[in-house]
Formats: C-alpha cells, sequence, structure tokens
C-alpha cells in the first residue's frame, strides 16, 4: 500500500455514524470522529455511553445503520467485516485480544497472512529476523520465540501493536490497553505509542482511566449516551473536565473528589498471622471493623494470591481470623464465618447463560444442604435489591451476558453486600468498569465498611487504592514491605514504594 | 398458589435458550406419534402404549442419572457394565440365597460401583469420558467372569413376576420410571444441589469463587448413577428373568444417544429433565415404530443415528443464533480472555475445562 502520511491530515473520519438496535434502542446518534496520522486521539465515555459499538462499527464488527467512514486515499468505505477493516488499514489492539497463546510472538504477527511453511526452519527465521526489526522499535517486546501465553498480558499487547505495524496500519485502535497494566509497563506503552504516531500512525486510544488519556493523547472526544459531550485537543483540559463531561452531573464528581473520612474502628476485625504458601510470606496483616486497606503490588508480587489464600482457594499455612473466628477449610467454611470474595475477572466468577438473580443467589448456596429446596422468590428479591443499591443497569431476570461490563462488577460485588459482618476480599474490583460505575462501586463500598464490616482490596491501579482506602500494604515479592496512609498515601508513593526492593523476581530467588 | 408463584419466578429466573430446543423436539415426537396412528391401527392402543413405556424404562432410568452427569460437566460410559455386573451379582446371590437378599446386594453394588466412579473422577482427576470408558470394561470383564460368561437364569421368579405385572394396565417398569423421572426433576430442579450441578457444568472456576465445594458437587451424581443402574439392571433383570452379563452392550450409546437427542447438552450447565424424557421417548416411538412397520431393524439404527446427529446440529445452531442476539461481536470477543493478571495462577487456566459457556 502506497502511503505517505502527512502529520496532521485526517487519515480516517466517521461522519453523524449511528447505530439502532432493533426495535429502537439507540446506541450512536450521530458521532463524529477525526482520527489525524501522527496524533493519538482519545475516546471516552462511561458504559454504555456507545464506546464499545463506535470501535466495533470502525473495525468492521458491526455495520452502522446511519452516516458513513471515509479513509485518507481510499474515499468512503464499507465494512462487511473485519477483514475489509484490516485491508483498509485498521488495526485493532483489543481489550480481549485475538491472538493465538500457543503460537510465538513471531508467528502470532503474521497470523492469517502467511499460511504455514513454520516447519521448515527457513520461513521461521526469515519470520522471526522480521519480527526482530520491527521489535527494536518497541522496547520490552516479548523475543520472537516466546510462545506467547507465556508472556504477560503486557507481551500481548505489544504483540499485537507489533502485528499492527506489520500489516501496515495506518490507524490503531486500542481499546482499553492499560487496564491491566502497572504503572511501568504504562509508561512504555505510552512512550511507544507515541513513537508509533511519530511514524505517522493515527491512534484511537480508548480509556477509563483519565489520567492515561490526558498523559498520552493528543486530543479527545467523549461520548455520552451515543452522542459527542466533548471533542477538544487535551491540552488545557483537566480531569474534572472529562468527568462531567461524561457523566454530565456534578454531584458525583464532587461526592469522589471529596477527602474520605477515616471511618477506622480497630476492632477484632481480620487478623492474619504468618501466612505462607508458595511465593508468599510469612506475612501478617490486620483489617479493622470499617476499614478499608489496600494491597498494591506489581503483577507477580502476589497481592491477589494473598487474597485467594485467606478465601480459601490456595492452600497455605498461617492463621486467619475474622471476628475471632478462625477461618480455615474450604472457601464455602469461610463464606459461612462471612468473608466474601469479588474478582474483577468476571468471565471466571460469573456465569454468563445465567440471569443476573441466579448469578446473585449462587454463593448462597454454598453453605445450604445438597436436597435443601431453592428460594427463587428471596433470591429474585435479594438480587432486586442489589440491583436497586449499586444502581445496577438490568433486571433480575436479564441473562447476566446481556448486561455491560461495568453492570456486571456490579452483580458479583451485589452478591456479598446483602448481608452484615463481613470481610469483604476484592481483587480488582472494578477492572474495565467505566468512571462512572467506579464511583458507584467506590461508594457502595464506603458504604458498606462503614456499617462495621471490612474490605481488603487489591489493585493494579494505584489511583484506585488511593481514593479508596485508609491505608495501603505495599506488596514486593510476596511480603509486606511498607504501609502507607494519611497524606503519605499517594499513587506517587505508592508506585515507588514498589521498588523499595528491586524487582520482585530477584527478591523470590532469595 | 405459593408453589405456583415460586415455580413461575424460577422459570423466569432461568435464561435457557434450549427451551426452544426441546419443545422442537417434543414437537417432532407429536408428530411422529401422529403419523404412526395414521399408519398403524396398533399403535395408539393402550397396550401398545404401555409396551413402549416398559421398553424405554431401562434406558429411561439410566438416562435421568446421565442427565444429571452431563449437566454436571460429566458423562459415564460405564453403565453399561454397571447394568451387567449388578444384574449378575443379583442372579447371583438370589440363586444362592433369598431374592431380596439378592435385590439388596444389587442395590449396594450399585452404589459402590458409582461411588468408585466419582473416586477416580473427582479424588484422582481423572477425565470423566477416559475414567468410565476404563472402568466399564473392568465392571464388563467381572460380569463375564463371575458368570461364567453364561447367562445366569433366576430360580426364585418373584422378581419377574413383579417386574411383568400390570396394574390399571400399566406396567410396573413404567411406575419406576415415572418415579425416578419426578424424583431426578425434584432433585435437578428445585434443590440446591440442582443448582449446584448447574453451577458447576457451566462454569466450574465460578463456582469455586463462591464457594460450591466443586469436588464434592460433582461427585454426587456418580453415586445417583451408580443407584439407578442397579434400578435399570432390576428391571431388565426381572423382565427377561435371565441375567445376561452382556447384557449392558449397547446402553451407554442408548443412553446418551436419548439424552443428547433431547436437548441437554454434552458439554455440561445445560439441559432439562424433560428434555431427556423427551429423548427416550423419542427413541423408543421410532423403535416401536419401524417394529409395528415390519422394517429391518439396521435401518432403525441409521434412522436413530441420523436423528442425534441432527440434534446436535440444532443444538449447536441454537447457540449460534442465541450468540448472535447478544451485540454483535460479543460472542467472538467472550471466546477470549487476556492472560490472567497474576503469574500464579497461569496453572489454573490450564487445569480449568475450556470455556463451557462459549462452547
Amino acid at each position: 500500500m502506497s502511503f505517505t502520511p502527512v502529520r496532521g491530515s485526517v487519515t480516517l473520519s466517521a461522519r453523524s455514524v449511528g447505530k439502532i438496535y432493533p426495535p429502537a434502542n439507540v446506541v450512536l446518534g450521530g458521532v463524529d470522529l477525526d482520527l489525524a496520522a501522527g496524533r493519538v486521539h482519545g475516546l471516552l465515555g462511561a458504559n454504555g455511553a456507545g464506546k464499545s459499538t463506535l470501535i466495533k462499527i470502525l473495525c468492521g464488527i458491526e455495520r452502522p445503520t446511519s452516516g458513513h467512514i471515509r479513509v485518507a486515499d481510499g474515499g468512503e468505505v464499507r465494512f462487511a467485516g473485519p477483514e475489509d477493516a484490516e485491508r483498509a488499514g485498521i488495526g485493532v489492539v483489543h481489550q480481549e485480544l485475538p491472538l493465538l497463546p500457543n503460537l510465538t510472538a513471531a508467528e502470532n504477527m503474521v497470523l492469517g497472512q502467511q499460511s504455514g511453511g513454520f516447519w521448515s526452519g527457513r520461513r521461521r527465521r526469515a519470520v522471526e529476523r522480521e519480527y526482530r526489526l520491527r521489535a527494536e522499535a518497541f522496547p520490552g517486546a516479548p523475543a520472537a520465540d516466546a510462545l506467547l501465553k507465556t508472556v504477560g498480558l503486557h507481551g500481548w499487547q505489544m504483540t499485537a501493536i507489533i502485528r499492527a505495524r506489520y500489516l501496515g496500519s495506518r490507524v490503531v485502535i486500542l481499546d482499553e490497553p492499560t487496564s491491566s497494566l502497572d504503572a511501568g509497563e504504562r509508561r512504555v506503552l505510552h512512550e511507544n505509542l507515541r513513537r508509533m504516531a511519530a511514524d505517522g500512525v493515527a491512534i484511537l486510544y480508548v480509556s477509563h482511566f483519565l489520567e492515561d488519556v490526558l498523559d498520552v493523547c493528543d486530543e479527545v472526544t467523549v461520548l455520552r449516551d451515543g452522542r459527542v459531550a466533548l471533542a477538544r485537543p487535551a491540552a488545557g483540559l483537566s480531569a474534572r473536565d472529562l468527568l462531567l463531561a461524561m457523566t454530565g452531573d456534578t454531584t458525583l464528581i464532587d461526592a469522589a473528589l471529596a477527602p474520605s473520612k477515616h471511618t477506622q474502628r480497630i476492632g477484632s476485625g481480620l487478623v492474619i498471622h504468618r501466612l505462607r504458601c508458595p511465593g508468599i510470606g510469612p506475612l501478617d496483616l490486620a483489617v479493622g471493623l470499617g476499614e478499608r486497606v489496600g494491597l498494591y503490588g506489581l503483577e507477580g508480587a502476589g497481592s491477589r494470591t494473598v487474597l485467594e489464600a485467606i478465601f480459601g482457594l490456595r492452600p497455605h499455612e498461617g492463621e486467619a481470623t475474622w471476628r475471632q473466628r478462625p477461618l480455615r477449610g474450604h472457601a464455602g467454611d469461610r463464606i459461612a464465618a462471612g468473608v466474601g470474595f469479588v474478582s474483577g475477572d468476571r468471565a471466571r466468577t460469573l456465569i454468563g447463560d445465567w440471569s443476573v438473580a441466579r448469578n446473585h443467589g449462587l454463593p448462597a448456596l454454598a453453605n445450604r444442604r445438597p436436597i435443601a429446596h431453592l428460594r427463587p422468590i428471596e433470591e429474585l428479591r435479594s438480587a432486586r435489591a442489589a440491583i436497586r443499591q449499586l444502581a445496577i443497569k438490568g433486571d433480575a431476570i436479564q441473562q447476566l451476558r446481556s448486561l455491560s461490563g461495568g453492570n456486571q462488577q456490579k452483580v458479583a460485588l451485589g452478591r456479598w453486600l446483602n448481608r452484615s459482618g463481613i470481610c469483604l476480599l476484592a481483587a480488582d474490583p472494578t477492572r474495565g468498569v467505566d468512571v462512572r460505575g467506579r464511583l458507584a462501586i467506590h461508594a457502595a463500598l464506603r458504604a458498606f465498611c462503614a456499617q462495621g464490616n471490612a474490605l481488603l482490596v487489591h489493585s493494579m491501579d494505584p489511583d484506585e487504592l488511593v481514593e479508596l482506602c485508609d491505608r495501603v500494604l505495599i506488596v514486593v515479592a510476596g511480603r509486606i514491605v511498607a504501609t502507607l496512609q494519611g497524606d503519605a498515601l499517594t499513587s506517587e508513593a505508592l508506585e515507588s514504594a514498589t521498588r523499595l526492593r528491586g524487582s520482585p523476581a530477584m527478591d523470590r530467588v532469595a | 398458589m405459593r408453589d405456583y408463584l415460586r415455580r413461575t419466578v424460577d422459570l423466569a429466573t432461568s435464561t435457557s435458550a434450549q427451551a426452544l430446543q426441546s419443545y422442537a423436539v417434543f414437537l417432532v415426537l407429536l408428530a411422529i406419534c401422529i403419523g404412526l396412528s395414521a399408519v398403524s391401527d396398533v399403535f395408539p392402543t393402550i397396550d401398545n402404549i404401555g409396551n413402549i413405556s416398559e421398553q424405554v424404562s431401562v434406558v429411561g432410568v439410566a438416562a435421568m442419572g446421565m442427565t444429571l452427569l452431563l449437566v454436571s460437566g460429566n458423562i459415564d460410559l460405564s453403565v453399561g457394565g454397571q447394568v451387567a455386573l449388578i444384574g449378575v451379582v443379583v442372579a447371583t446371590v438370589s440363586n444362592y440365597t433369598d431374592v431380596v437378599v439378592g435385590v439388596l446386594a444389587g442395590i449396594l453394588v450399585g452404589g459402590a460401583l458409582g461411588t468408585l466412579n466419582g473416586i477416580i473422577v473427582t479424588w484422582f482427576s481423572v477425565n470423566s469420558l477416559v475414567a468410565t470408558l476404563g472402568s466399564g470394561l473392568a465392571f464388563g470383564g467381572a460380569a463375564f467372569l463371575l458368570s461364567g460368561s453364561q447367562p445366569i437364569v433366576l430360580v426364585d421368579r418373584t422378581l419377574q413376576i413383579a417386574m411383568n405385572l400390570r396394574l390399571l394396565r400399566v406396567p410396573v417398569p413404567t411406575y419406576l420410571f415415572a418415579a425416578v423421572i419426578v424424583g431426578a426433576t425434584w432433585f435437578l430442579h428445585s434443590t440446591v444441589g440442582g443448582r449446584e450441578l448447574f453451577a458447576v457444568g457451566a462454569n466450574p472456576e465460578a463456582a469455586r469463587y463462591a464457594g460450591l465445594r466443586v469436588d464434592r458437587v460433582r461427585f454426587v451424581p456418580f453415586v445417583i448413577m451408580g443407584l439407578l443402574c442397579a434400578l435399570a439392571s432390576l428391571i431388565l433383570t426381572g423382565l427377561l428373568n435371565t441375567a445376561d452379563p452382556g447384557a449392558g452392550a449397547r446402553l451407554p450409546l442408548d443412553v446418551i444417544a436419548a439424552t443428547v437427542v433431547g436437548g441437554v447438552s454434552i458439554m455440561g450447565g445445560r439441559g432439562t429433565v424433560f428434555m431427556a424424557v423427551v429423548g427416550v421417548l423419542l427413541i423408543g416411538v421410532v423403535s416401536n415404530g419401524f417394529n409395528l412397520l415390519g422394517l429391518d431393524p439396521n435401518y432403525q439404527s441409521i434412522f436413530s443415528g441420523i436423528i442425534i446427529v441432527v440434534a446436535v446440529a440444532v443444538d449447536s445452531a441454537l447457540q449460534k443464533r442465541a450468540a448472535r442476539l447478544r451485540p454483535a461481536g460479543m460472542a467472538r470477543m467472550e471466546q477470549r480472555r487476556p492472560p490472567s493478571d497474576s503469574a500464579v495462577s497461569l496453572g489454573d487456566r490450564e487445569r480449568e475445562p475450556a470455556d463451557r459457556t462459549n462452547a
């Protein structure tokens, strides 16, 4: 494809793109979007604002019901499928990346472009050489012969980006690229994006993280209820401007930005003594009643493992008590003792085929006799209460899968909030949830803890912990190395604290 | 009134896309019945219907157990071996002692064989397909050894008389089958244990995170299957008054065929007792129809084979349709998950069976 990019020239333009699902569900009501060569364009919007639909239209998965899309040298384009979009030079680095885990990074780069030939060393070496050439421009890219399943999310992403470059994409769409990255990886990604933009690629950067958008983007478009609520250069915009454009109401924002009241009532809450399991500990910690405590560590440092061990999902040694009741044995016993677990990994903790009500009622089954009768009415009532409490968009009898990610996450959370005396363990509780949903979840967690419950939360996002927690424990190589609270609790401090003792991998040898 | 409300709410909160298929199969069953009634005067008689229900009772009773197993994400290929071995035990013990002792011994052995299967699958984490293929061969071999490779005729005819009895023109095995249907429906669809089977079959990881004892949940249906095999074996032995060590050769396939034809998903997590019953009846009616029309029984095998493949194809098509009814592209995205965020849990991902909700 002979294409010479001119920085600033419009590579892709969408005009009054609309999408209506029958019968009359207007998801997009005429959106304009211009992506320019050499620019990083941020796209923001709450869940249900039409962000994902717009991306799907741009990458050919869905067809718009109105409006049109033009590319720089091809005039108007109509995509019959993702292949067409790829051919037109639009590459996607997706939230759930469609690459093959059992192939190497180099093989994934040429996926679908070359058939076979990998048995002969010559072809393979040629492809790997090609890959290395391109990977040079991207520090932190996985090795050419590394199997993709071994490289972690960051590696997948890099491979997808290198693949997009290999395919000659002049528009690259990144959907939630930073939702599972730690701060260091995020920095590397942003540097790479800037470098890619400098090559004349137009980048669409879709994210929930305002800071990330402000950090890397040149222009920002905010969608609200299927329409453009704001479209401006990023320079001069503040997080508050973006929030306001996204939510359209100031009360939520003020609530979120208000200083958190410390509701510490250290009593006999959760007490962990000498917890050990592979890669972890020995480790002591305590969470008082009404307290919100965070665990922060780099990927692989083990903060999620600690939570899973406390919930009984991993074999471990050591003692744990909640309100003086020992936590032992199976996860079901620990639920009976008042411990709950919510994970941002929805595919692992919810059942997409089931209704909201059934998903809501699942943990309640754990400690009932097998021949006891189900209580569908109570289940429905309890699910409806959770829906009201967390403002979940959807009905209790709806299939869970039909809810947006943020609302699914609220369902996962709502399962534990209807009881009292609960110690909630949360692993990335707002992963992939938009700002509004995140605020709502945080507000619910605060209110929940204020009633004398306790929260131990792990998150990959330091800002979330700063916003949510009374204090944060820093986990490095399976041990707690520092505690931050009060004025010392800032996201910068969290990030520097994780680097206190060098890289986690090195410590683990000891 | 309250019970009615409970059922309605329960139905409303179930989002099974499978319901459609079970009705489709039900309509096919009705159509075949109407067709057969038109061409044959014998078919719609009460006696013939009694015959059909008696003939399907052995497969039917085992199919109820298979439904529970399939829903929980497992399968049992050893039903043939179990039925044969239990039959031989019942006949041998009856001939040596008393028929009541024989029946009790059969039930005991059934429970034991099911427990054995359950232990192999849950404690030793052997794939149920392989585990029960092996155990089925072993059970069958034991049956031949114990019986000296000869069918054993029961001296005491009590069992035969009981099983061939008709009350109100309905054969006793039909009552037994009906009782098992009622029991299975109750367990699978109105108890906590039944819901747990669905959860474990649909997403074992989600069940684990909700505190369910996944291994225990998986274990129970194997034991139930063993006990139901004992009942099936008692019916079979009673009807013929003979325990044949080779009796179960075709049974596993017939049972799985009937269940799957009805629409119980072989991938776990989806299915109802009603579906399995419709499947059992469909196969039984077709077989009966072939007999009445005097067709070569070999056609029957061909026909049954075709129905099974069509049923599974319809199942897949419905799944795809259900996927398309969601915003397009969702399914595609759900197929792949990003690598999990903690390096330690990589092992978990690999142990976890393929995501069944998308299968």
